[in-house]
């Protein structure tokens, strides 16, 4: 997996079709060149999608739904290790008023430091200059 | 010794604060500033002490006034080889409520306080100016508190690391310092 982070409009998805370019001309086309958009798709297709967008924006419909968002993403991890995934970083501001915020933000978190764990590359954009953290 | 750990919240900044404090000596204390107030809380705190449980910390719990805390085992110096305050900004929510005028210069005696008796002093802090939300004014000036707060140990902090997705990065390094 590859995960890209940074803040909003940081230019993460343009970064996420770039190295889907670069590993397709670099012989590794991977399973499928579908991309999967978090503030839209079933979440489920996400499993099958090359390059998954938004992972906040997913996140945040599976809980507000009642649905488990860490086990849809121990699935991503297990089913599609070769994504490329796009996620905002959020948690920089004050604790928010409403429960379900606050444990989005705990929940969110920690299924990013799940993921960059066990990436082989992590990357975070800023002002559209990505830089390899990982 | 200042070190200064920084990050969004559940980032893991408080996993990598621990660890380098095994890193960096025996004795440990481990000082803790959330006020627990409901449930919730308790829940939070209760996560923080199994995360740290075996890392043998000696724990305090104490919300507010640094500047008059005192210590385990005085008679030895450094009373500790290594002290982890969890979490600025909670110790500066305290502070803030308690009395607001003063807050910064207590806040930082404090510190300073506990920095004199260990070897290093890591203090865990957070990021929370960069959601792009402007808060009612009372929010906005605890939200500059812990900027001031958060520049002033930087300054003279021997590192100063943030943690992103589980990953340190170091945004600065006094020379011979290791990440």
């Amino acid at each position: 997996m590859i995960l890209i982070v940074g803040g909003l409009g940081q230019g993460k998805s343009a970064f996420a079709s770039q190295c889907r370019k670069e590993e397709i001309s670099g012989g590794r086309p991977g399973r499928t060149a579908a991309v999967f958009n978090g503030r839209k798709g079933k979440p489920e297709q996400a499993f099958a999608a090359g390059t998954v967008l938004h992972l906040e924006a997913v996140i945040l419909r599976l809980m507000r739904e009642g649905e488990d968002a860490a086990a849809w993403s121990d699935r991503l991890l297990c089913e599609n290790p070769g994504a490329i995934v796009t996620a905002d970083e959020i948690g920089c501001g004050i604790v928010p008023a409403d429960p379900l915020e606050r444990e989005y933000r705990e929940t969110y978190g920690r299924i990013c430091q799940r993921l960059a764990a066990a990436s082989a590359r992590v990357y975070r954009v800023v002002c559209g200059l990505p830089q390899q953290i990982k | 010794m200042l070190r200064l750990v920084t990050g969004a919240s559940a980032s893991g900044k408080s996993e990598y604060a621990e660890n380098l404090a095994l890193r960096l000596g025996e004795r440990r204390i481990y000082v803790a500033t959330m006020q627990i107030w409901d449930e919730e809380d308790a829940i939070r705190a209760a996560r923080h002490k199994r995360q740290r449980a075996g890392k043998g910390f000696a724990t305090l719990e104490r919300s507010a006034d640094l500047e008059h805390l005192s210590l385990p085992d005085p008679g030895r110096r450094p009373a500790a080889d290594v002290i982890l305050l969890e979490c600025l900004t909670h110790l500066a929510v305290n502070e803030f409520y308690r009395e607001e005028a003063g807050a910064k210069r207590r806040i930082l005696n404090g510190i300073r306080h506990l920095e004199a008796q260990c070897g290093t002093l890591i203090v865990v802090t957070g990021e929370i100016g960069c959601d792009g939300i402007r808060y009612d004014e009372e929010s906005e000036r605890y939200r500059r508190l812990l900027g001031d707060l958060n520049r002033s140990l930087a300054a003279r902090a021997a590192s100063v690391t943030e943690v992103v997705c589980g990953i340190a990065l170091p945004v600065r390094r006094a020379a011979g310092i290791k990440n």
